[in-house]
């Protein structure tokens, strides 16, 4: 009884009730107590109405045989459970539609950058993935230290904001310009001078005035190219008295300078040689759950592990299936002969020329002295450069003023 | 209203007691339901009759002695006893 006011929201009947004067049915209920709902009149022989469910059997005695009752429609919470019991597979699939939408819904489907000028988008993505966002990534919500990551690996970037959008990650960037800092330099008033010491090769003045000529030897912060000019006013207003003139030096200036590059290596060499034993097997990633059949068999002491991507997708839940091989392999030693040492080492400076100097640059002449230590062989490298030594210096501008005889300009 | 024509309001359980509202009236100290249609419904309450007419009645609940009628109420009439034709 204690539920008996929560009896319609429990479980309740809307019934037909057929007979002649449905007025007696009617008030049995209004004396015995028992609650009726929505009743409509349908006609002289016929009426709707709802009952409590554990009133509606004592209805229909209290009724008799003169009227007849059918059940349209059964409510209420009961009903309800009992409906769901009924369709217990479609609720189920239902249920796991959802939790697959909201599985898929916690990581990131794409990955938009925006208002990168100087950086390039792949090397910013390459920073994210470093931070562990990508495309399949789970999504974090809190991405602070994603921003410092970014902020480390790009020292121009001013501003950056990171938002999620679904499963759409926005990135937002800004950049201090270096295109706009670059621009507004072409305007200011350069000398061109020597970042380092060296013999100049080759100088190209493509505004201001040479200072040097081929073959000169030139220190540190010497003026190669001059952006100052002196002249001698024409202007009557003037005078006929000598006045300087500013400009933004540009240039090419190549010139030869020593480096001195110094790289160890192991006296011995190792080499992975196959046993011929292998173990295969496939590494599947759904969501967070990873599976790796090979983790359990292949024990080796060591082993090279390859493997090949036959199914990856990131939408709508990130999925990735690969072949693994783990192959058994012994490690040997073997001592480093002069020949291949050398081969090393000039891959080295190839591996320098590739990486440091551009696209006029290039090492002329190297030489190499080796030297013999416990367990190391270290190659000291002194190399004649080819590089590019022109550095823009700004120039402070004094007061302009005029003086009666030309200077050499500087 | 005197405290006698309060305790009269509150305790005449036999007498009619309707408050229309709207297209939602409320009838009290329902003893016998006489006639129910879609356009009229004549209640007996003890000592009076109610007849109440109108269209698209429904009788929303009917529980402890107490009706709530949704419609459009057009008439309002109480009998002494039921009118013979």
């Amino acid at each position: 009884m204690k539920w008996k006011k929560f009896g319609f929201l429990k479980h309740y009947k809307r019934i037909k009730v057929e007979g002649i004067q449905i007025n007696k049915v009617i008030n049995q209920c209004i004396r015995t107590g028992i609650a009726l709902r929505n009743l409509k009149w349908k006609g002289p022989l016929e009426s709707t109405m709802e009952v409590q469910a554990e009133d509606y059997q004592k209805l229909k005695k209290l009724a008799g045989h003169s009227y007849r009752f059918t059940t349209i429609h059964d409510g209420g919470v009961i009903a309800l459970f009992h409906s769901a019991k009924a369709n217990i597979l479609t609720l189920t699939g239902t249920f796991l539609l959802g939790a697959l939408l909201f599985y898929q819904s916690l990581f990131i489907a794409e990955i938009r950058i925006e208002g990168y000028r100087s950086i390039g988008e792949t090397e910013l993505r390459q920073a994210l993935e470093e931070a562990g966002v990508q495309e399949g990534a789970k999504k974090r919500g809190d991405y602070k230290a994603v921003k410092q990551k970014l902020y480390e690996n790009f020292d121009q970037l001013t501003w950056v904001d990171i938002s999620e959008n679904g499963r759409l990650l926005e990135v937002s960037v800004a950049e201090a310009g270096r295109q706009e800092a670059a621009e507004e330099n072409g305007q200011k008033p350069v000398h061109i001078v020597a970042e380092y010491s060296g013999t100049i090769e080759r100088i190209l003045p493509l505004q201001g005035n040479a200072r040097v000529q081929k073959g000169d030897y030139v220190n540190k912060g010497d003026i190669l190219i001059s952006g100052r000019y002196r002249y001698q006013s024409s202007d009557y207003s003037k005078g006929d008295d000598y006045f300087d003139f500013y400009s933004h030096a540009r240039g090419q200036v190549l010139a030869k300078i020593p480096v001195q590059k110094c790289w160890c290596f192991e006296k011995n060499t190792r080499k992975k040689v196959p046993t011929g034993r292998f173990v295969a097997g496939i590494y599947l990633r759904v969501g967070d759950l990873e599976l790796d059949s090979t983790a359990k068999f292949a024990n080796y002491k060591a082993a090279v592990k390859t493997e090949k991507t036959v199914f990856q997708v990131t939408r709508l839940l990130p999925i990735t299936l690969k072949l693994l091989k783990v192959e058994e392999v012994t490690l040997q030693e073997n001592p480093l002969k002069t020949a291949e040492l050398r081969k090393v080492v000039e891959a080295e400076i190839r591996a320098y020329e590739k990486e440091t100097l551009g696209k006029d640059e290039g090492v002329v002449n190297y030489d190499i002295t080796y030297t013999e230590s416990q367990g190391l062989i270290k190659a000291d490298v002194l190399m004649e450069v080819l590089k590019e030594i022109g550095k823009e210096k700004p120039i402070t501008i004094k007061k302009e003023k005029k003086s009666a005889k030309p200077e050499k300009n500087q | 209203m005197s405290i006698r024509e309060d305790l009269l309001f509150d305790f005449a359980v036999n007498m009619p007691r309707i408050l229309v509202t709207g297209r939602t009236t409320v009838l009290d100290n329902v003893k016998k339901l006489l006639v129910l249609t879609e356009h009229e419904i004549v209640v007996y309450n003890g000592q009076r009759y109610t007849s109440v007419t109108g269209h698209d009645f429904v009788v929303t609940r009917l529980k402890e002695e107490r009706m709530l009628i949704s419609g459009e109420v057009e008439e309002i009439r109480f009998f002494k006893a039921l009118q013979t034709d």
